[in-house]
């Protein structure tokens, strides 16, 4: 049987003899530095299971870390793909307005069949018709046209150029009333004249009496000095007993993209005598006591009988 | 202690007493068994609570360790083993010393040894010296308040951080950064209020406990 003594001085040993079996861990520790590793690992080893318990939950909150990243990228992706889409519906716009200009475009070159013909299409920047006037603006650039010439659209006979600007040229349409145009009767091969008088109807006349026009006839402008022919008008159609006009192929309504024929031929301009000018002239005018300019010379080949100003 | 059904049963063993002799005796034979029956009862349950307040913080302690030990990838995971080792270790040395056994302190600090990241015997040895001071300081620490334990915990936690630090500019022969010790002593400072209300709590819940 141990004393109280003892005891207490055996407690009291207690701590210093842990003290120095710690130290003497320490020191075996840096003696020994790989038999220490050895023990930690065969014991990490044995907790190998334990650790795969500890770290499931952290793998699956990984797991679903990644998976939110992943819904994070969808989401960023699609914001992207939505902007593509829309640059995309942009520029498929694009793309329609080129292919319907482009075809716009081709459908105007049909006319260009024959090669000895020189031939310039141009935009109508500007419709000027009114009360007595049928005309368009065309705007054709550096190209130098001459007055006379024929201008048509994608389907048929406009008009012919009446007036010649730096870039811009006036072309007088069919249904104007100083416009005359001779025209061949398809079917039958009469000429006949036809005849502007500012409705949307021109009228056909001088024709043979023994080859009158027929109803639905088709009419093409007749080939002769000054004038391209071939080129489609219309077809005729009788308002009255003896009073046929021309229904023009041409959509003069919505006029946008006009070509003309420039042919070298001699002009030979329509009469309209005594029409009254509602635009001005797009040359300048020729004023007392100035030497007129270069322009002024081609008044001469103007194709009307009026080129006053008003 | 004898409950109400017990005394009932007393009672009425000894009202057929006073008529029948063989019935006193085999009353007073089985009141003497419940009796010891209660004893043995009670016995265990003082010993349980013996138990488990002898080994509470210890397994605390060996548990948190364990956990930490696992390869999380937390930033300061091994710093971090050793403050809350050594935080338990000072709060129930200090606070309840009762509830640390040196023996059990021991056991505990060979079992963490296995899992721990610094150099073998060092956080034992440091245990023990937190232990030590403890015991040695606790009724003059008791009475300058939680400031000063504090700061002789940050004391400890610095000790043990040099000795790990001087081991390994040992073994590497060379100088190395003193961050480590500056990050682990500042983790283990800032941890251990944290660390002190949560053993409070849990002191006070095991007390409510047992005296239940």
């Amino acid at each position: 049987m141990v004393s109280i003594h003892t005891r207490q001085l055996l407690s009291g040993l207690v701590l210093p003899v842990m003290v120095f079996l710690a130290v003497g861990t320490v020191l075996a520790g840096q003696i020994w530095p790989g038999r220490a590793i050895q023990i930690r690992m065969a014991a990490a080893q044995k907790a190998g299971a334990i650790y795969q318990v500890l770290l499931f939950p952290q793998r699956q909150f990984h797991e679903w870390q990644i998976t939110l990243q992943g819904v994070g990228d969808l989401l960023a992706a699609n914001a992207q793909l939505r902007q593509e889409n829309q640059k995309l519906a942009y520029w498929h716009g694009e793309a329609q307005t080129l292919r319907q200009e482009n075809a716009r475009l081709k459908a105007v070159l049909h006319w260009g069949a024959e090669d000895t013909r020189d031939y310039v299409s141009g935009w109508v920047v500007r419709d000027e018709s009114g009360p007595y006037l049928r005309a368009v603006l065309l705007q054709v650039g550096e190209h130098r046209v001459q007055q006379g010439s024929l201008a048509v659209d994608s389907f048929g006979l406009v008009g012919r150029v009446s007036e010649v600007g730096p870039h811009v040229v006036r072309v007088l349409l069919i249904e104007d009333a100083a416009s005359r145009i001779p025209v061949t009767l398809q079917s039958s091969g009469g000429d006949a004249m036809m005849i502007g008088d500012n409705t949307p109807y021109p009228r056909l006349m001088y024709y043979n009496q023994s080859l009158m026009p027929e109803e639905g006839e088709h009419i093409v402008t007749r080939g002769q000095t000054g004038l391209t022919g071939g080129v489609a008008v219309g077809h005729v159609h009788y308002l009255a007993p003896g009073q046929p006009v021309v229904i023009p192929d041409a959509a003069l309504g919505k006029l946008e993209l006009v070509r003309i024929f420039d042919g070298g031929f001699t002009l030979e301009a329509p009469p309209s005598a005594g029409r009254v000018r509602e635009k001005p002239p797009l040359l300048p005018d020729h004023r007392d006591g100035e030497a007129p300019s270069n322009w002024q010379n081609l008044r001469r080949f103007l194709p009307f009988s009026s080129l006053r100003n008003g | 202690m004898l409950s109400v059904e017990e005394s009932t049963i007393s009672g009425k063993a000894r009202g057929r007493g006073s008529s029948n002799g063989y019935g006193a005796m085999a009353l007073r034979l089985e009141q003497g068994r419940l009796d010891h029956e209660a004893l043995e009862g009670t016995r265990q349950r003082k010993l349980m609570v013996r138990v488990r307040r002898k080994l509470s913080p210890c397994v605390i302690m060996v548990v948190l360790a364990f956990v930490l030990s696992a390869p999380f990838g937390i930033l300061g995971q091994t710093e971090l083993q050793t403050a809350l080792t050594l935080g338990t270790v000072w709060f129930w040395a200090l606070y309840r010393p009762a509830f640390m056994p040196l023996f059990g302190l021991f056991c505990s600090g060979v079992v963490i040894e296995f899992f721990s990241a610094n150099p073998p015997g060092v956080l034992l040895f440091w245990m023990l010296v937190a232990y030590g001071v403890a015991h040695g300081c606790r009724v003059g620490l008791s009475r300058r308040g939680f400031l000063l334990s504090w700061s002789l915990y940050g004391l400890i936690v610095l000790g043990e951080a040099l000795t790990d630090w001087v081991l390994m500019v040992i073994r590497v022969r060379g100088a190395l950064s003193v961050y480590p010790i500056v990050f682990q002593e500042a983790l283990a400072v800032g941890s251990y209020p944290f660390l002190h209300v949560l053993y409070l709590w849990g002191l006070s819940v095991m007390e409510k406990h047992d005296r239940l």
